[in-house]
């Protein structure tokens, strides 16, 4: 049937398009299209070319290193701790509390090294880091914040235990031998604070205060066995030879109250900025009281130059972020009791009004007189003069503040609750006591000697028939643990709210059993009034430049062109202030 | 009485990014998940030849040969048992003298069939008679070689050996999946790694270092991703 020939073409058309398939392939005939066989077809043999196709292999390159055995250390167990053999379950959706490197860490094996650490909450949770406390997950991540770090800030809202976060940190990079000599600076009351911490949170590290004449102060510095110091700001000024020029070095130096060193130009700043160390941190739960330039005072001993004084807020918040935690307790404390706040504003008693009406007329007139030579000293001291009438009537000793405060501890002393009372004048305090008297009054203030100040705060725990402590903001303000009373006066106020913020937490911290009641007093239409409203609006300035927090606002203090304004006078300068 | 050996545990998991390619991370920790040692890959990208030619095979070559195996012949530190969260890694039990183990919850979703079930001894001779796709469109040397001990896999002792290819335990609480056959050594590690504070969790920081490492490298210009010629 198939007759073809040698070869056999057909032509499709479709689509306008021309289909020439030609076949070498050997058939023994072909049709035409009709089907029929034409001729004889001659086939030829099927041959196939090779196209070779060279395969690369697949290669990695790697990079790994090693983890210095030295640092895989742990604390041993703190004695009576909780049990912790038992393992919690693992939860799938836990947050880890991960040592993040800070981003001036930039080498890759540095960043990884602290990456591929534990997570802090695994390592407490199985047991292999001991707390005598179950630390909150925000306290972890406030060591997980220190511990890689060799500048930073602490700025927790008082209360959040900076101090606990601080002894840890500094418990596992001892440990782990990244640091092997320890300074801590702290205000003077707070040493034995301090020591009494570290004695709870880690007991098995030697510590010493600094202390004694200075022969003995000199031996301890030197000395290499105790590897954590404690020494109070004002002793650093005694010894400052024997820290600065005697080839001592400590490869931390940790600053409890940092706001003591904003003043960049203090003596006491610049001993610290001039301490030889490899870390520096500073703890302060107020970084900024007055203007932004006093954080620019705490980076000038972290970092020198990395914050210029007149830098905008917003760069400077910027460029300080990586710098500093700061949490406070409505961000953190979700079960934390409320602060409730109670604003006494009283009417002076008719002797209160008179003296003060007489008080401020000629103290203004006499301010004004002075023209050229107004120091704010001048202006400073009538300030003073009229917060003193608004305390006590200096003739006839008529309070309503203190009718007040009398009427309120009735009801404090009667539920079985205790209260603390702050002023800034101890004179105050003394003509408060008398009045107090059926309420068991202690003092609390400068005037009371160091060595007696333990056992009074240990009398007011303790002792039942102790309803109250009268207290001065200067001394009582910081560094105390009074969450077992639920009032708070403030008889007069202090010149910044950041400071009675320190002072209301000493009351409103971790372990307070219920809401702590504060009650602010305030002498209408009087000079307290109008420092209450400046004070407001420099909570704003403390939200501007830590904008990403949302906790409670704590502002600075008065600026000297404020202070004038309080009564609209105008500055030597010639500028009326508002 | 002499000290029981320390355990370790590596942890083995391959990160694949559609921009950056395949890059690997092998975490060694002792037995309290303590970092001892780590390696991780530049990212690899296969080319468009490799991807067709390899076809659905290239998955797991790149896993294992290319990447899983390289890593482990870079650890300097003695590996007790390795613990993958991928399927296909369970394959490096081959070429490896310490137990393979699988973790059945971690993040990477796995298919519902036992990854070791190919791995079984029938499974092992199949792919030995009819040859393995992956590897053998492309034959290469085992960079493992060395670490083979004679002996080793022991492929199946009868008289223990029980019928599943695998069987699970609890580590540290995460449930792990390893063949049968490696039951008592499986325990013994296991055993000696009760202070290991999760079985899961080291993936996690596997992968948080493998982005560290991209992101410094997506950083740098001059460091492109090794790409195979």
């Amino acid at each position: 049937m198939f007759n073809a020939n040698s070869g056999w073409n057909r032509q499709q058309r479709g689509n306008g398009s021309t289909l020439k398939a030609e076949m070498n392939q050997e058939i023994s005939g072909a049709l035409d299209l009709r089907g029929e066989i034409t001729e004889p077809v001659k086939i030829e043999t099927l041959q196939a070319k090779s196209l070779p196709i060279r395969l690369s292999v697949i290669k990695a390159s790697t990079s790994g290193f090693l983890f210095p055995e030295s640092k895989q250390t742990l604390p041993p167990k703190v004695p009576n701790t909780r049990d912790t053999s038992e393992k919690k379950p693992r939860p799938k959706t836990a947050k880890r509390h991960r040592i993040h490197p800070p981003k001036d860490v930039v080498k890759l094996q540095d960043r990884l090294y602290y990456l591929l650490q534990p997570p802090l909450d695994l390592l407490v949770g199985s047991g292999q880091l001991n707390f005598p406390f179950e630390p909150f997950p925000y306290q972890l991540d406030g060591i997980a914040f220190l511990f890689p770090r060799y500048a930073a800030v602490l700025a927790d809202e008082m209360g959040l235990g900076k101090t606990m976060q601080a002894i840890s940190t500094i418990r596992l990079l001892l440990c782990s031998g990244e640091v092997r000599s320890v300074l801590l600076v702290c205000p003077k009351p707070l040493v034995t604070n301090w020591l009494r911490e570290f004695s709870v949170w880690a007991p098995e590290i030697p510590i010493t205060a600094i202390e004694g004449n200075a022969a003995k102060r000199e031996f301890q510095w030197r000395s290499t066995e105790i590897p954590v110091k404690v020494a109070n700001y004002e002793l650093l000024m005694r010894d400052k030879e024997t820290v600065l020029d005697s080839g001592l070095h400590f490869d931390l130096v940790t600053l409890d109250e940092a706001q003591r060193i904003k003043n960049r130009n203090s003596t006491t700043s610049e001993i610290i900025r001039a301490i030889p160390r490899t870390r520096s941190w500073a703890l302060t739960g107020t970084p900024v009281e007055n203007s932004p330039d006093d954080l620019v005072g705490i980076f000038d001993y972290l970092s020198p130059g990395y914050l210029k004084i007149g830098m905008p807020m917003a760069e400077m918040a910027n460029a300080s972020k990586d710098y500093i935690i700061r949490r406070t307790k409505d961000m953190v404390m979700n079960d934390m009791p409320p602060k409730l706040y109670r604003d006494a504003e009283l009417d002076l008693t008719a002797e209160q009004w008179a003296t003060y009406q007489s008080a401020e007329s000629e103290g203004v007139i006499q301010l004004e007189e002075l023209d050229q030579e107004l120091t704010i000293q001048h202006v400073f001291e009538l300030v003073l003069r009229l917060k003193q009438i608004c305390n006590f009537d200096p003739v006839t000793g008529s309070s309503v503040k203190l009718e007040r405060l009398v009427a309120d501890m009735e009801e404090v002393a009667a539920s079985g609750k205790k209260a603390i009372v702050f002023s800034q004048w101890v004179h105050s305090i003394s003509k408060m006591k008398p009045a107090l008297e059926r309420f068991g009054p202690l003092e609390y203030h400068g005037k009371i000697p160091h060595k007696k100040r333990d056992s009074v705060i240990d009398r007011f725990k303790n002792d039942p028939d102790c309803s109250v402590i009268l207290m001065s903001y200067g001394a009582g303000s910081v560094g105390l643990n009074l969450q077992f009373c639920e009032y708070v006066f403030l008889f007069d106020r202090w010149w910044n709210p950041a400071i009675e913020d320190q002072a209301i937490n000493r009351a409103h911290r971790i372990g307070a059993k219920g809401a702590v009641t504060v009650t602010r007093m305030l002498a209408m239409n009087t000079i307290e009034q109008r420092i209450a409203t400046v004070l407001d609006q420099k909570r704003e300035m403390f939200d501007m430049l830590f904008s990403d927090q949302d906790g409670p606002a704590s502002g600075g203090g008065l600026t000297r062109d404020e202070i004038f304004g309080l009564f609209d006078l105008r500055a030597p300068c010639g500028k009326k202030v508002a | 009485m002499a000290k029981a050996a320390a355990a370790t545990i590596g942890y083995f998991t391959v990160v694949e990014d559609d921009n950056t390619g395949w890059t690997g991370g092998l975490l060694l920790l002792n037995q309290a998940g303590r970092p001892l040692e780590f390696q991780c890959t530049l990212p690899v990208r296969p080319t468009r030849a490799h991807e067709i030619l390899f076809g659905v095979t290239l998955r797991e070559h790149l896993i294992n040969q290319v990447i899983g195996e390289l890593l482990l012949s870079k650890c300097r530190n003695d590996i007790s048992m390795l613990c993958c969260d991928l399927p296909e890694s369970v394959a490096l039990g081959r070429v490896c003298k310490f137990p393979v183990v699988f973790l059945e919850d971690g993040e990477t979703k796995t298919k519902q069939t036992d990854p070791f079930a190919e791995l079984s001894d029938d499974g092992l001779e199949e792919r030995t008679s009819h040859g393995r796709s992956a590897t053998h469109a492309q034959p290469q040397q085992n960079p493992l070689s060395k670490i083979n001990t004679p002996g080793i896999p022991q492929r199946r002792d009868p008289a223990t050996a029980p019928h599943t290819p695998s069987q699970t335990m609890e580590l540290s609480g995460a449930k792990i999946r390893f063949a049968s056959r490696d039951l008592t050594r499986v325990q013994e590690v296991a055993s000696k790694l009760s202070d290991l504070p999760d079985g899961a969790e080291p993936f996690e920081r596997i992968r948080e270092a493998i982005k560290e490492a991209q992101s410094q490298i997506a950083r740098a210009p001059a460091n492109r991703p090794a790409s195979a010629a």
